[in-house]
Protein backbone atom coordinates (compact mmCIF):
# COMPACT_ATOMS: atom_id res chain seq x y z
CA UNK A 1 0.00 0.00 0.00
CA UNK A 2 1.32 3.48 -1.13
CA UNK A 3 1.42 6.31 1.11
CA UNK A 4 -1.17 8.67 1.01
CA UNK A 5 -0.69 12.56 -0.56
CA UNK A 6 -1.56 15.16 2.50
CA UNK A 7 -1.87 18.57 2.33
CA UNK A 8 -1.62 19.61 6.41
CA UNK A 9 1.17 21.68 7.13
CA UNK A 10 2.40 19.96 10.15
CA UNK A 11 4.01 23.38 11.83
CA UNK A 12 5.63 22.47 14.96
CA UNK A 13 5.40 25.46 17.55
CA UNK A 14 8.37 26.99 17.94
CA UNK A 15 9.53 25.78 21.40
CA UNK A 16 9.41 22.50 20.28
CA UNK A 17 11.82 22.44 17.05
CA UNK A 18 14.92 21.04 18.24
CA UNK A 19 17.49 23.50 16.95
CA UNK A 20 19.58 21.56 15.42
CA UNK A 21 19.25 19.62 12.16
CA UNK A 22 17.83 15.91 12.75
CA UNK A 23 18.59 13.17 10.33
CA UNK A 24 16.05 10.98 9.88
CA UNK A 25 16.36 7.51 8.28
CA UNK A 26 13.08 5.71 6.32
CA UNK A 27 13.74 2.01 5.72
CA UNK A 28 11.08 0.84 3.30
CA UNK A 29 11.27 -1.42 -0.11
CA UNK A 30 8.90 0.60 -2.06
CA UNK A 31 10.71 3.58 -3.33
CA UNK A 32 7.37 5.77 -3.84
CA UNK A 33 7.18 5.55 -0.01
CA UNK A 34 10.13 6.68 0.73
CA UNK A 35 9.44 9.82 -1.48
CA UNK A 36 6.63 10.25 0.32
CA UNK A 37 8.26 10.21 3.73
CA UNK A 38 10.65 12.50 2.71
CA UNK A 39 8.06 14.83 1.24
CA UNK A 40 6.41 15.10 4.53
CA UNK A 41 9.60 15.63 6.12
CA UNK A 42 10.70 18.74 4.20
CA UNK A 43 7.02 20.34 4.78
CA UNK A 44 7.43 20.19 8.42
CA UNK A 45 8.04 23.68 8.87
CA UNK A 46 10.61 25.05 11.82
CA UNK A 47 12.54 21.64 11.42
CA UNK A 48 15.80 20.95 9.35
CA UNK A 49 15.76 17.75 8.46
CA UNK A 50 18.71 15.00 6.48
CA UNK A 51 16.71 12.71 4.97
CA UNK A 52 18.27 9.07 4.61
CA UNK A 53 16.14 6.43 2.34
CA UNK A 54 17.16 3.32 2.17
CA UNK A 55 15.81 0.61 0.23
CA UNK A 56 16.17 -2.49 3.03
CA UNK A 57 17.87 -3.44 6.20
CA UNK A 58 21.38 -4.12 4.28
CA UNK A 59 21.54 -0.94 3.00
CA UNK A 60 20.50 0.37 6.82
CA UNK A 61 23.21 -1.16 8.57
CA UNK A 62 25.63 -0.40 6.34
CA UNK A 63 24.75 2.91 6.92
CA UNK A 64 24.40 3.04 10.86
CA UNK A 65 28.04 1.65 11.51
CA UNK A 66 29.62 4.52 9.69
CA UNK A 67 27.34 7.34 11.22
CA UNK A 68 24.17 8.01 13.56
CA UNK A 69 21.19 9.24 12.68
CA UNK A 70 18.57 10.73 15.14
CA UNK A 71 15.18 9.06 14.16
CA UNK A 72 14.71 5.44 12.36
CA UNK A 73 11.51 5.32 10.58
CA UNK A 74 11.17 0.99 9.84
CA UNK A 75 8.36 -0.61 7.30
CA UNK A 76 6.68 -3.08 9.07
CA UNK A 77 6.29 -5.22 6.44
CA UNK A 78 10.43 -5.09 5.20
CA UNK A 79 10.86 -8.00 2.11
CA UNK A 80 11.43 -11.14 4.51
CA UNK A 81 12.24 -10.09 7.52
CA UNK A 82 9.37 -9.05 9.81
CA UNK A 83 9.46 -5.46 11.31
CA UNK A 84 10.37 -7.09 14.82
CA UNK A 85 13.31 -9.20 13.75
CA UNK A 86 14.47 -6.02 11.60
CA UNK A 87 14.39 -3.96 14.23
CA UNK A 88 16.18 -6.30 16.35
CA UNK A 89 18.64 -6.47 13.97
CA UNK A 90 19.06 -2.62 13.68
CA UNK A 91 18.88 -2.08 17.75
CA UNK A 92 22.11 -3.99 17.67
CA UNK A 93 24.38 -1.03 15.85
CA UNK A 94 22.00 1.93 16.99
CA UNK A 95 20.64 0.73 20.74
CA UNK A 96 19.45 4.13 21.41
CA UNK A 97 18.21 5.35 18.48
CA UNK A 98 14.15 6.03 18.62
CA UNK A 99 12.33 3.66 16.14
CA UNK A 100 8.52 4.85 14.48
CA UNK A 101 7.06 1.72 13.10
CA UNK A 102 4.82 2.28 9.46
CA UNK A 103 2.51 -0.68 8.65
CA UNK A 104 -0.27 -0.99 6.02
CA UNK A 105 -2.66 -1.96 8.12
CA UNK A 106 -3.93 -0.89 11.65
CA UNK A 107 -3.25 -4.40 13.31
CA UNK A 108 -3.56 -3.40 16.93
CA UNK A 109 -1.52 -6.56 17.98
CA UNK A 110 1.44 -5.52 15.92
CA UNK A 111 1.19 -1.93 17.14
CA UNK A 112 1.88 -3.55 20.84
CA UNK A 113 4.32 -6.39 19.75
CA UNK A 114 6.19 -3.06 18.21
CA UNK A 115 5.77 -0.72 21.35
CA UNK A 116 6.73 -3.77 23.85
CA UNK A 117 10.17 -4.56 21.89
CA UNK A 118 11.22 -1.21 21.79
CA UNK A 119 9.41 1.00 19.13
CA UNK A 120 8.55 4.59 20.47
CA UNK A 121 5.85 5.05 17.98
CA UNK A 122 3.92 3.51 15.86
CA UNK A 123 1.84 5.28 12.49
CA UNK A 124 -0.18 3.35 9.70
CA UNK A 125 0.90 4.43 6.51
CA UNK A 126 -3.08 4.57 5.06
CA UNK A 127 -3.67 7.72 7.23
CA UNK A 128 -0.04 9.25 7.46
CA UNK A 129 -0.14 12.85 6.98
CA UNK A 130 2.85 15.87 7.89
CA UNK A 131 1.10 16.64 11.00
CA UNK A 132 1.53 12.97 12.23
CA UNK A 133 5.04 12.37 11.31
CA UNK A 134 5.61 16.15 13.22
CA UNK A 135 4.30 15.16 16.19
CA UNK A 136 5.91 11.68 16.40
CA UNK A 137 9.31 13.05 15.64
CA UNK A 138 8.79 15.57 18.03
CA UNK A 139 7.58 12.64 20.39
CA UNK A 140 10.74 10.88 19.40
CA UNK A 141 13.57 13.21 19.78
CA UNK A 142 12.36 14.57 23.25
CA UNK A 143 12.16 11.16 24.50
CA UNK A 144 15.57 10.37 22.92
CA UNK A 145 17.09 13.85 24.91
CA UNK A 146 15.46 12.88 27.95
CA UNK A 147 16.83 9.06 27.62
CA UNK A 148 20.06 10.48 26.55
CA UNK A 149 20.54 13.01 29.91
CA UNK A 150 19.23 9.88 31.97
CA UNK A 151 21.71 7.98 30.53
CA UNK A 152 24.52 10.54 31.08
CA UNK A 153 23.28 11.22 34.81
CA UNK A 154 23.60 6.80 35.36
CA UNK A 155 26.83 6.92 33.51
CA UNK A 156 27.98 9.94 35.83
CA UNK A 157 26.30 8.08 39.21
CA UNK A 158 28.50 5.24 38.02
CA UNK A 159 31.39 6.86 37.89
CA UNK A 160 30.98 8.62 41.11
CA UNK A 161 29.90 5.52 42.73
CA UNK A 162 33.29 3.85 41.86
CA UNK A 163 34.91 6.84 42.85
CA UNK A 164 33.60 6.24 46.48
CA UNK A 165 34.13 2.68 46.53
CA UNK A 166 37.95 3.05 46.00
CA UNK A 167 37.80 5.94 48.88
CA UNK A 168 35.89 3.34 51.13
CA UNK A 169 38.55 0.85 50.52
CA UNK A 170 41.53 3.02 51.05
CA UNK A 171 40.17 4.60 53.66
CA UNK A 172 39.28 0.91 55.31
CA UNK A 173 42.91 0.57 54.62
CA UNK A 174 44.33 2.88 56.23
CA UNK A 175 42.36 1.79 59.39
CA UNK A 176 43.69 -1.79 59.43
CA UNK A 177 47.01 0.08 58.98
CA UNK A 178 46.52 2.46 61.30
CA UNK A 179 44.81 0.07 64.04
CA UNK A 180 47.81 -2.48 63.66
CA UNK A 181 50.50 0.33 63.87
CA UNK A 182 48.76 1.44 67.56
CA UNK A 183 48.83 -1.61 68.36
CA UNK A 184 51.33 -2.62 68.49
CA UNK A 185 53.50 0.10 70.74
CA UNK A 186 50.50 -0.33 73.12
CA UNK A 187 50.87 -3.91 73.38
CA UNK A 188 54.40 -3.48 74.57
CA UNK A 189 53.03 -0.83 77.10
CA UNK A 190 50.48 -3.24 78.09
CA UNK A 191 52.92 -6.56 78.44
CA UNK A 192 55.74 -4.30 80.47
CA UNK A 193 53.08 -3.34 82.91
CA UNK A 194 52.07 -6.71 83.35
CA UNK A 195 55.40 -7.96 84.39
CA UNK A 196 55.55 -5.80 86.90
CA UNK A 197 52.47 -5.71 87.94
CA UNK A 198 52.60 -9.60 88.45
CA UNK A 199 55.71 -8.79 89.76
CA UNK A 200 58.09 -10.58 87.73
CA UNK A 201 61.13 -8.49 88.03
CA UNK A 202 60.97 -7.32 91.98
CA UNK A 203 58.14 -7.07 94.42
CA UNK A 204 55.97 -3.30 94.52
CA UNK A 205 54.31 -1.39 97.38
CA UNK A 206 51.18 -0.65 97.08
CA UNK A 207 51.15 2.80 95.82
CA UNK A 208 53.38 1.47 92.57
CA UNK A 209 51.06 -0.99 91.93
CA UNK A 210 47.94 0.98 92.09
CA UNK A 211 49.45 3.54 89.55
CA UNK A 212 50.58 0.22 87.12
CA UNK A 213 46.99 -0.69 86.83
CA UNK A 214 45.88 2.71 86.20
CA UNK A 215 48.42 2.45 83.46
CA UNK A 216 47.31 -0.61 82.10
CA UNK A 217 43.51 0.29 82.63
CA UNK A 218 44.44 3.16 80.05
CA UNK A 219 46.27 0.60 77.84
CA UNK A 220 42.84 -1.17 77.86
CA UNK A 221 40.89 1.64 77.27
CA UNK A 222 43.11 2.59 73.85
CA UNK A 223 42.56 -0.75 72.69
CA UNK A 224 38.80 -1.04 73.23
CA UNK A 225 39.15 2.09 71.19
CA UNK A 226 40.80 0.89 68.61
CA UNK A 227 38.63 -2.14 68.35
CA UNK A 228 35.33 0.31 68.75
CA UNK A 229 36.67 2.19 65.23
CA UNK A 230 37.52 -1.18 63.18
CA UNK A 231 33.81 -2.47 64.35
CA UNK A 232 32.13 0.84 63.28
CA UNK A 233 34.27 0.73 59.73
CA UNK A 234 33.21 -2.34 59.41
CA UNK A 235 29.68 -2.24 60.10
CA UNK A 236 29.24 0.64 57.88
CA UNK A 237 30.71 -1.60 54.74
CA UNK A 238 29.04 -4.80 56.24
CA UNK A 239 32.28 -6.30 56.29
CA UNK A 240 31.34 -7.64 60.81
CA UNK A 241 30.49 -10.98 60.43
CA UNK A 242 28.84 -13.37 63.01
CA UNK A 243 30.27 -16.27 64.52
CA UNK A 244 26.92 -17.55 65.53
CA UNK A 245 26.44 -20.96 67.53
CA UNK A 246 24.05 -21.88 69.88
CA UNK A 247 24.29 -19.78 72.98
CA UNK A 248 22.83 -20.29 76.74
CA UNK A 249 22.16 -16.66 76.91
CA UNK A 250 21.94 -16.82 80.54
CA UNK A 251 24.79 -18.00 81.31
CA UNK A 252 26.61 -15.92 78.91
CA UNK A 253 24.83 -12.65 80.94
CA UNK A 254 25.84 -14.53 83.88
CA UNK A 255 29.99 -14.52 82.77
CA UNK A 256 29.24 -11.00 82.00
CA UNK A 257 27.93 -10.09 85.22
CA UNK A 258 30.86 -11.61 87.05
CA UNK A 259 33.26 -9.90 85.35
CA UNK A 260 31.75 -6.50 85.57
CA UNK A 261 31.23 -7.27 89.47
CA UNK A 262 34.40 -5.39 90.50
CA UNK A 263 34.61 -2.63 88.56
CA UNK A 264 30.76 -2.46 90.11
CA UNK A 265 31.58 -2.66 93.59
CA UNK A 266 34.62 0.24 93.05
CA UNK A 267 31.66 2.29 91.69
CA UNK A 268 29.34 1.61 95.05
CA UNK A 269 26.60 0.42 92.69
CA UNK A 270 24.82 -3.03 93.57
CA UNK A 271 24.64 -5.52 90.47
CA UNK A 272 21.90 -7.50 89.98
CA UNK A 273 21.81 -10.52 88.06
CA UNK A 274 18.19 -11.62 87.97
CA UNK A 275 18.25 -14.55 85.30
CA UNK A 276 15.47 -17.57 84.46
CA UNK A 277 16.62 -20.77 84.24
CA UNK A 278 16.29 -23.58 81.89
CA UNK A 279 15.40 -21.16 79.33
CA UNK A 280 16.28 -22.67 75.41
CA UNK A 281 19.15 -21.29 73.68
CA UNK A 282 19.40 -18.34 71.06
CA UNK A 283 21.42 -18.24 68.09
CA UNK A 284 23.86 -15.80 68.25
CA UNK A 285 27.81 -14.80 68.50
CA UNK A 286 28.72 -15.23 72.18
CA UNK A 287 31.68 -12.59 71.70
CA UNK A 288 29.55 -10.01 70.12
CA UNK A 289 26.68 -10.57 72.46
CA UNK A 290 29.00 -9.79 75.24
CA UNK A 291 30.05 -7.04 74.07
CA UNK A 292 26.79 -5.84 74.01
CA UNK A 293 26.28 -6.93 77.37
CA UNK A 294 29.22 -5.57 78.68
CA UNK A 295 28.95 -2.24 77.20
CA UNK A 296 25.33 -2.23 78.46
CA UNK A 297 26.45 -2.75 81.93
CA UNK A 298 29.85 -0.71 81.69
CA UNK A 299 27.09 2.72 80.82
CA UNK A 300 24.69 1.96 83.59
CA UNK A 301 27.99 1.49 86.14
CA UNK A 302 29.34 4.51 84.78
CA UNK A 303 26.22 6.82 84.90
CA UNK A 304 24.60 5.32 88.35
CA UNK A 305 25.59 7.05 91.34
CA UNK A 306 27.04 5.34 94.34
CA UNK A 307 24.26 4.02 96.78
CA UNK A 308 22.39 3.06 92.94
CA UNK A 309 21.29 -0.58 91.42
CA UNK A 310 21.67 -2.38 88.48
CA UNK A 311 19.49 -5.14 87.42
CA UNK A 312 20.35 -7.17 84.80
CA UNK A 313 17.64 -9.58 83.31
CA UNK A 314 17.32 -12.53 81.26
CA UNK A 315 13.76 -13.85 80.70
CA UNK A 316 11.34 -14.87 78.65
CA UNK A 317 9.88 -12.29 76.54
CA UNK A 318 6.38 -11.49 77.85
CA UNK A 319 4.97 -10.60 74.24
CA UNK A 320 6.96 -12.73 72.03
CA UNK A 321 6.58 -16.25 72.36
CA UNK A 322 9.55 -17.63 71.47
CA UNK A 323 11.61 -14.14 71.98
CA UNK A 324 14.30 -14.07 75.46
CA UNK A 325 14.54 -10.86 77.05
CA UNK A 326 17.75 -9.13 77.95
CA UNK A 327 17.60 -5.83 80.05
CA UNK A 328 19.82 -3.86 81.87
CA UNK A 329 17.81 -1.64 84.21
CA UNK A 330 19.47 0.97 86.35
CA UNK A 331 18.71 3.67 88.84
CA UNK A 332 20.96 6.21 87.28
CA UNK A 333 20.02 9.67 86.31
CA UNK A 334 18.62 8.94 83.19
CA UNK A 335 18.13 10.25 79.89
CA UNK A 336 16.24 13.25 78.71
CA UNK A 337 13.65 12.70 76.37
CA UNK A 338 15.32 14.25 74.03
CA UNK A 339 18.62 12.58 73.76
CA UNK A 340 16.76 9.49 73.95
CA UNK A 341 16.45 9.25 70.11
CA UNK A 342 19.86 10.11 69.82
CA UNK A 343 21.86 8.20 71.71
CA UNK A 344 22.31 5.83 69.46
CA UNK A 345 23.36 7.77 66.58
CA UNK A 346 27.14 7.22 65.78
CA UNK A 347 29.61 9.53 67.79
CA UNK A 348 27.04 10.72 69.50
CA UNK A 349 27.84 11.46 73.56
CA UNK A 350 26.48 12.11 76.58
CA UNK A 351 28.12 14.22 78.78
CA UNK A 352 28.57 13.70 82.65
CA UNK A 353 29.51 10.32 83.23
CA UNK A 354 31.22 8.85 86.12
CA UNK A 355 35.01 9.70 84.68
CA UNK A 356 34.09 12.49 82.12
CA UNK A 357 37.84 12.86 81.10
CA UNK A 358 37.17 9.85 79.33
CA UNK A 359 34.00 10.45 77.77
CA UNK A 360 34.69 7.98 74.65
CA UNK A 361 34.03 8.09 71.17
CA UNK A 362 30.63 8.04 70.75
CA UNK A 363 30.52 4.60 69.40
CA UNK A 364 29.46 2.36 71.92
CA UNK A 365 26.00 2.50 71.84
CA UNK A 366 26.07 2.64 68.04
CA UNK A 367 28.34 -0.70 67.75
CA UNK A 368 25.93 -2.67 70.72
CA UNK A 369 22.61 -1.56 68.42
CA UNK A 370 24.13 -2.37 65.25
CA UNK A 371 25.80 -5.81 66.77
CA UNK A 372 21.59 -6.89 67.42
CA UNK A 373 20.42 -5.67 64.72
CA UNK A 374 22.58 -8.21 62.87
CA UNK A 375 21.09 -10.57 65.56
CA UNK A 376 18.41 -9.92 64.15
CA UNK A 377 16.95 -7.63 67.23
CA UNK A 378 16.13 -3.85 68.31
CA UNK A 379 18.32 -3.01 71.20
CA UNK A 380 15.89 0.03 72.33
CA UNK A 381 15.82 2.20 75.59
CA UNK A 382 13.08 3.88 77.96
CA UNK A 383 14.37 6.31 80.57
CA UNK A 384 13.32 8.82 83.12
CA UNK A 385 15.20 11.20 83.87
CA UNK A 386 16.00 11.02 88.01
CA UNK A 387 14.76 7.23 88.13
CA UNK A 388 17.11 5.44 85.84
CA UNK A 389 17.15 3.57 82.27
CA UNK A 390 16.27 0.04 80.98
CA UNK A 391 18.33 -0.58 77.95
CA UNK A 392 17.00 -3.81 76.64
CA UNK A 393 16.64 -6.37 73.67
CA UNK A 394 15.59 -10.05 72.56
CA UNK A 395 16.82 -12.50 70.77
CA UNK A 396 14.38 -15.37 69.15
CA UNK A 397 14.94 -19.18 70.32
CA UNK A 398 17.25 -21.35 68.22
CA UNK A 399 14.00 -23.44 67.03
CA UNK A 400 12.76 -20.59 65.62
CA UNK A 401 15.89 -19.72 63.46
CA UNK A 402 16.32 -21.08 60.20
CA UNK A 403 19.76 -23.62 60.45
CA UNK A 404 21.62 -21.55 62.34
CA UNK A 405 26.04 -21.58 60.75
CA UNK A 406 27.48 -23.53 63.78
CA UNK A 407 31.13 -21.42 62.97
CA UNK A 408 32.32 -20.67 66.43
CA UNK A 409 35.72 -21.40 67.13
CA UNK A 410 36.39 -24.56 69.39
CA UNK A 411 39.20 -22.33 71.23
CA UNK A 412 38.28 -20.12 73.92
CA UNK A 413 38.71 -16.90 73.55
CA UNK A 414 39.06 -13.95 75.63
CA UNK A 415 36.17 -11.74 76.59
CA UNK A 416 36.69 -7.69 75.68
CA UNK A 417 35.27 -5.88 78.68
CA UNK A 418 35.16 -2.03 78.03
CA UNK A 419 37.52 -0.61 81.05
CA UNK A 420 36.44 2.36 82.65
CA UNK A 421 35.00 5.56 81.05
CA UNK A 422 31.50 6.28 80.18
CA UNK A 423 30.89 4.66 76.75
CA UNK A 424 27.38 6.17 76.23
CA UNK B 1 61.76 -27.77 80.14
CA UNK B 2 58.72 -27.12 77.50
CA UNK B 3 60.13 -24.78 74.77
CA UNK B 4 58.39 -21.75 72.77
CA UNK B 5 59.29 -20.28 69.76
CA UNK B 6 58.24 -16.80 69.33
CA UNK B 7 58.31 -15.33 65.92
CA UNK B 8 57.86 -11.39 66.27
CA UNK B 9 59.06 -8.55 64.64
CA UNK B 10 58.86 -5.99 67.04
CA UNK B 11 61.49 -6.48 69.88
CA UNK B 12 59.99 -5.20 73.06
CA UNK B 13 56.53 -7.60 72.22
CA UNK B 14 59.27 -10.16 72.12
CA UNK B 15 61.23 -9.16 75.21
CA UNK B 16 57.68 -9.11 77.11
CA UNK B 17 56.65 -12.10 76.18
CA UNK B 18 59.59 -13.72 76.79
CA UNK B 19 59.88 -12.95 80.74
CA UNK B 20 56.22 -13.53 80.83
CA UNK B 21 56.59 -16.91 79.36
CA UNK B 22 60.08 -17.66 81.14
CA UNK B 23 57.87 -17.42 84.63
CA UNK B 24 55.90 -20.02 83.69
CA UNK B 25 59.08 -21.97 83.55
CA UNK B 26 58.93 -21.88 79.81
CA UNK B 27 62.04 -21.75 77.69
CA UNK B 28 61.63 -19.31 74.78
CA UNK B 29 63.53 -19.01 71.61
CA UNK B 30 62.69 -16.57 68.59
CA UNK B 31 62.96 -15.28 65.77
CA UNK B 32 62.14 -11.41 63.96
CA UNK B 33 61.54 -13.01 60.20
CA UNK B 34 59.74 -15.69 58.58
CA UNK B 35 62.94 -16.97 57.31
CA UNK B 36 64.89 -16.97 60.33
CA UNK B 37 61.84 -18.76 62.21
CA UNK B 38 62.17 -21.72 59.93
CA UNK B 39 65.56 -22.29 60.24
CA UNK B 40 65.37 -21.83 64.48
CA UNK B 41 62.33 -23.95 64.31
CA UNK B 42 64.26 -26.80 62.69
CA UNK B 43 66.93 -25.92 64.74
CA UNK B 44 65.44 -25.67 68.77
CA UNK B 45 62.37 -28.22 67.95
CA UNK B 46 59.86 -26.34 69.98
CA UNK B 47 57.10 -27.25 70.97
CA UNK B 48 54.66 -24.53 70.48
CA UNK B 49 55.18 -21.81 68.05
CA UNK B 50 53.73 -17.92 69.01
CA UNK B 51 53.74 -16.51 65.30
CA UNK B 52 53.04 -12.85 64.61
CA UNK B 53 51.09 -12.44 61.25
CA UNK B 54 52.79 -9.18 59.83
CA UNK B 55 56.94 -9.85 59.60
CA UNK B 56 59.66 -9.66 57.26
CA UNK B 57 60.49 -12.09 54.81
CA UNK B 58 57.19 -13.83 54.34
CA UNK B 59 53.79 -13.50 56.68
CA UNK B 60 53.28 -15.34 59.44
CA UNK B 61 50.59 -17.61 57.91
CA UNK B 62 53.03 -18.67 54.95
CA UNK B 63 55.83 -19.42 57.42
CA UNK B 64 53.61 -21.39 60.07
CA UNK B 65 52.43 -23.40 56.73
CA UNK B 66 56.27 -23.85 55.16
CA UNK B 67 57.30 -25.19 59.24
CA UNK B 68 54.69 -27.49 59.05
CA UNK B 69 55.43 -28.90 56.18
CA UNK B 70 58.84 -29.83 57.06
CA UNK B 71 59.21 -33.50 58.33
CA UNK B 72 61.66 -32.44 61.60
CA UNK B 73 59.01 -29.75 62.54
CA UNK B 74 55.83 -31.22 61.14
CA UNK B 75 52.79 -31.19 63.65
CA UNK B 76 54.22 -28.28 65.98
CA UNK B 77 51.12 -26.15 67.24
CA UNK B 78 51.23 -22.65 66.51
CA UNK B 79 49.47 -20.06 68.34
CA UNK B 80 48.88 -17.02 65.95
CA UNK B 81 49.51 -13.49 68.01
CA UNK B 82 49.15 -10.48 65.79
CA UNK B 83 47.62 -6.56 65.78
CA UNK B 84 45.48 -7.86 62.25
CA UNK B 85 41.68 -8.06 63.75
CA UNK B 86 41.48 -8.30 59.84
CA UNK B 87 38.81 -11.66 58.82
CA UNK B 88 40.94 -12.67 56.30
CA UNK B 89 44.07 -13.26 58.42
CA UNK B 90 41.39 -14.92 61.30
CA UNK B 91 39.67 -17.35 58.41
CA UNK B 92 42.97 -18.17 56.80
CA UNK B 93 44.64 -19.37 60.48
CA UNK B 94 41.41 -21.63 60.68
CA UNK B 95 41.55 -22.95 57.46
CA UNK B 96 45.59 -23.90 58.24
CA UNK B 97 43.96 -25.57 61.82
CA UNK B 98 45.76 -23.42 64.11
CA UNK B 99 45.41 -23.69 67.62
CA UNK B 100 44.08 -20.40 68.38
CA UNK B 101 44.14 -16.80 67.21
CA UNK B 102 45.08 -13.76 69.21
CA UNK B 103 44.61 -10.09 68.75
CA UNK B 104 47.40 -7.48 69.92
CA UNK B 105 46.93 -6.35 73.08
CA UNK B 106 43.47 -7.20 74.63
CA UNK B 107 44.40 -10.84 73.87
CA UNK B 108 47.30 -11.40 75.48
CA UNK B 109 46.10 -12.74 78.62
CA UNK B 110 44.54 -15.75 77.04
CA UNK B 111 47.15 -16.44 74.66
CA UNK B 112 49.66 -17.00 77.33
CA UNK B 113 47.30 -18.89 79.09
CA UNK B 114 46.49 -20.76 75.97
CA UNK B 115 50.19 -21.39 75.53
CA UNK B 116 50.63 -22.59 79.26
CA UNK B 117 47.53 -25.06 78.93
CA UNK B 118 48.68 -26.70 76.00
CA UNK B 119 52.32 -27.10 77.27
CA UNK B 120 50.81 -28.10 80.36
CA UNK B 121 49.52 -31.62 78.11
CA UNK B 122 46.06 -33.09 78.55
CA UNK B 123 47.42 -35.17 81.59
CA UNK B 124 46.41 -32.49 83.86
CA UNK B 125 43.43 -31.43 82.36
CA UNK B 126 40.03 -32.33 82.49
CA UNK B 127 39.75 -35.82 80.84
CA UNK B 128 36.92 -34.41 78.65
CA UNK B 129 39.88 -32.08 77.40
CA UNK B 130 42.31 -34.91 76.83
CA UNK B 131 39.68 -36.14 74.47
CA UNK B 132 40.45 -32.64 72.77
CA UNK B 133 43.78 -32.82 70.64
CA UNK B 134 45.60 -29.80 69.91
CA UNK B 135 44.93 -28.90 66.58
CA UNK B 136 47.89 -28.67 64.17
CA UNK B 137 48.88 -26.87 61.16
CA UNK B 138 47.61 -28.62 58.05
CA UNK B 139 49.95 -27.83 55.20
CA UNK B 140 48.28 -27.85 51.83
Amino acid sequence: MSLQNTSDNGDLAPDEAPDRPVTVMAIDDDDVDLRTIERHLRRIRGLKTTFVGCAGLPEAIAYLSERDVDVIILDYCLGAATGLTAMERLRAIAPFTPMVFLTGQADVEIAVRAMQTGAMDFMEKGVLSTNALARSLHACLREADLQRLLREDRREIDQMNKRLQVQNREIQSFYHTMAHELRTPLTAATEFTTILLDELVGSLNDQQAEFLQIIRDSCSQMALHISDLLDTTRLETGKLVLHVQPLALGAVVADVVSMMRHRAERAEVGLRPQIQSSLPPVAGDRLRIVQVVANLLANAIAFTPAGGEITVSVERDQDVVDGIRVSVTDTGRGIAAAELSRIFDRLYQVEGGRSESRSGLGLGLHICRELVALHGGVLQVTSSPGVGSCFHFMLRTLAEVDRPVALAASDPKPIRVPTSGAAR
Amino acid sequence: MKKILIVEDDKQILLAMSVRLKSHGIEVCSAQDGVTAISVAVKAQPDLIIMDIRIPAGNGLVTAERISSLTSTTGTPVLFYTASSDLSDRVEARRLNAAGYFVKPEETGALIARAVDILRGPATNSPADAMRPVPRIRPR
